[in-house]
């Protein structure tokens, strides 16, 4: 693990000074962050009472309605699942494949994922109406013996998603404990305290690094192949159902990937600000982000061809349902949600492909911003575009989100940046034992440079 | 009970070099402290691979039989036959059990873990030192063959930058 140095070795100089770096930012936080922080409570709050509207009301108050059954809840929570799925993609996967650049921003990943599948795991129950009888989805029998169908796609996201939220917020919690014995030595009094509970009496014992290594590599090892399975399955949602548009075997990769694009513009959207405000420059540095751009470039190389395969596929079949459901996709009445998701997701990121651009905040910024919004329409297009359309003319209809769907949206976005303010501040938001063993170990005949 | 003597090392080699020779006189080796994840410092300690591997098998396997079993045991309960396919029908067993696998053989490697490092663990050892999730190596050492100064002043010659006995 403690390998060849890597280039942040010409940023960093001691391990002293990437532990001040990375506790650096946990320090008393000013006024600007508590407005923020303020800002998404209330944002938050407003979005949880306008749920708690819809129960008191009745699900008459969301904009569902035959022949649109799947709404924008569903829509949020499949772009919440794929916004969850590039953290599990940069701590696991890249950490099998070895690939340094994920160190510094590992953690800020995970806190993500973590946090994007717990919201997304609250829209199956916003969407249910009766959310008091949530439980009916356990697989449990009832007093009949009678189980959930074990056929079902739902009950399979139920499973993918509880597995997929249980092991992510494990993965992290156990990255992290390292960092957190970290923070306790640097504390005093209640702080301490607090710390110490949470680092579970860390020690850094060779006995405890040894357990710890292998049992982390076993955690990426099962992580891999879930974060492949959990977006599978939720395209299997649709892909089992006859519905055109949906009823598809690509959907599986075709959903990863998009997940994965998402999932790695959102990373970008909060890192450049995260980096900004902490002064994270000399970790997070800018080969990494142009990295992040170059696998964006990738994925959204995979996901332009998926939407060119769909069309493909439409028009090979012979299925006139398929090949209408997509030509009017294209020229229909969702036809400007239809090109934003291809202008967003497929051509905007090409632009990552020229350097000076890369290599601008600005542009990495503004393009992240403009795949996520891209994202979110690509979801858009499949659920509610399908359904509108289906396959008997006199059954078609258009949807169009209610104020209460749009605030309960918006509530979901201020619990998403409320819940990583809170992080970015009062947990170690880059893990400093990792960096330290990018640096390599404090050798006489290599010196840090700053060391005496 | 031999005494025990703490080192402190602020290089890598420092350590290695340390830990050699309180191997070559007969010493014994109790603990040593990190602040990363170092295999060369684990091979010199001698420690073998960890046994986290069982619990991950048993776990994962564990999961396979019992989400396979229960979707298995409820499609025979009940019949749901849907378009004459087969029941137990073998596909959605597939996803049933690979979930289930990745829940059990991570939760049974994660318990397995705390267990064998001794956590949670509410109070440190007296002797622990902040400056070893920082940036300071310890290194935990008795010798029944030697005595104090001696082990003291060897620990000293190895870099060692601080020695203090420990007691219990």
């Amino acid at each position: 693990m403690s390998g060849k140095p890597n280039q942040l070795q010409t940023e960093i100089l001691t391990y002293a000074q990437v532990q001040d770096l990375v506790l650096g930012a946990m320090g008393r936080p000013g006024r600007l962050y508590w407005a923020m922080v303020g800002f998404c409570l209330l944002g938050l709050l407003y979005g949880a009472s306008c749920w708690a509207y819809q129960i008191l009301t009745g699900m008459g108050v969301a904009g569902i309605m035959h022949p649109v059954m799947w709404g924008i809840y569903l829509v949020n929570f499949v772009f919440w699942v794929g916004i969850a799925h590039s953290g599990t993609l940069i701590s696991a996967i890249l950490y099998l494949l070895r690939a340094r650049w994920r160190t510094s921003i590992a953690r800020a990943a995970e806190a993500m994922t973590v946090f994007a599948v717990m919201i997304a795991g609250l829209f199956p129950f916003i969407h249910l109406g009766r959310v008091w009888i949530f439980y009916w989805i356990v697989p449990y029998p009832n007093q009949r013996d009678l189980w959930p169908n074990f056929q079902s796609p739902l009950v399979f996201d139920f499973l993918a998603i509880s597995t997929y939220l249980t092991v992510s917020s494990m993965f992290w919690y156990s990255g992290m404990l390292p960092d957190l014995a970290s923070v306790r030595d640097r504390s005093t009094g209640v702080r301490k305290k607090i710390y110490g509970l949470l680092s579970l009496g860390w020690q850094g014992t060779h006995q405890q690094w040894n357990h710890y290594g292998t049992a982390y590599l076993l955690f990426a090892a099962f992580a891999t192949p879930l974060v492949i399975s959990v977006h599978s399955v939720v395209s299997w949602d649709f892909a089992l159902s006859i519905v055109p548009g949906w009823h598809s075997t690509i959907f599986a990769p075709y959903f990863v990937a998009g997940a994965i694009h998402s999932g790695l513009a959102m990373v970008l959207t909060l890192l450049i600000p995260l980096r900004r405000i902490f002064r994270f420059e000399a970790l997070i540095t800018l080969h990494t982000l142009e990295s992040i751009a170059k696998t964006i470039v990738l994925t959204g190389l995979i996901v332009g061809y998926s939407y060119g395969v769909e069309y493909f596929m439409a028009w090979y079949s012979g299925n006139m349902f398929e090949w209408d459901t997509f030509i009017w996709r294209a020229v229909g009445n969702y036809a400007p949600q239809f090109w934003i998701m291809v202008i967003c997701n497929v051509l905007a990121p090409l632009l990552y492909l020229l350097r000076p651009i890369r290599r601008s905040l600005g542009w990495l910024f503004g393009i992240a911003i403009l795949v996520n919004i891209g994202m979110w329409y690509e979801r858009f297009v499949i659920i509610v575009g399908s359904m509108a359309h289906e396959f008997v003319p006199y059954a078609w209809g258009l949807y169009s989100p209610s104020w209460v769907e749009l605030s309960i949206m918006g509530g979901s976005f201020c619990m998403f940046f409320f819940l990583f303010l809170l992080f970015s501040k009062f947990l170690p938001t880059v893990s400093a034992s990792e960096m330290k063993e990018a640096l390599g170990p404090p050798l006489r005949g290599r010196l840090l440079r700053g060391e005496p | 009970m031999s005494p025990k003597v703490l080192g402190v090392f602020v290089y890598l080699e420092d350590l290695l070099g340390a830990i050699s020779l309180v191997r070559d006189r007969g010493g014994r080796i109790h603990t040593v402290y990190s602040p990363i994840h170092c295999e060369e410092l684990l091979k010199a300690v001698g420690s073998r691979p960890s046994p986290v591997r069982f619990a991950t098998l048993l776990g994962g396997i564990a999961g396979l039989l019992g989400g396979v079993g229960l979707a298995i045991y409820t499609f025979l309960q009940w019949g749901f036959v849907t378009s004459g396919k087969p029941t137990p029908p073998a596909v959605p067993l597939v996803v049933v059990g690979f979930e289930m696998t990745i829940l059990l053989g991570f939760l049974s490697t994660l318990v397995s873990m705390w267990i064998l490092c001794r956590m949670p663990r509410l109070r440190l050892p007296d002797h622990y030192e902040p400056g070893f999730s920082q940036d300071r190596f310890g290194l935990l050492v008795s010798c029944a063959s030697m005595g104090m100064e001696d082990l003291t002043s060897l620990l000293r010659q190895a870099g060692a930058e601080d020695v203090r006995r420990v007691s219990g």
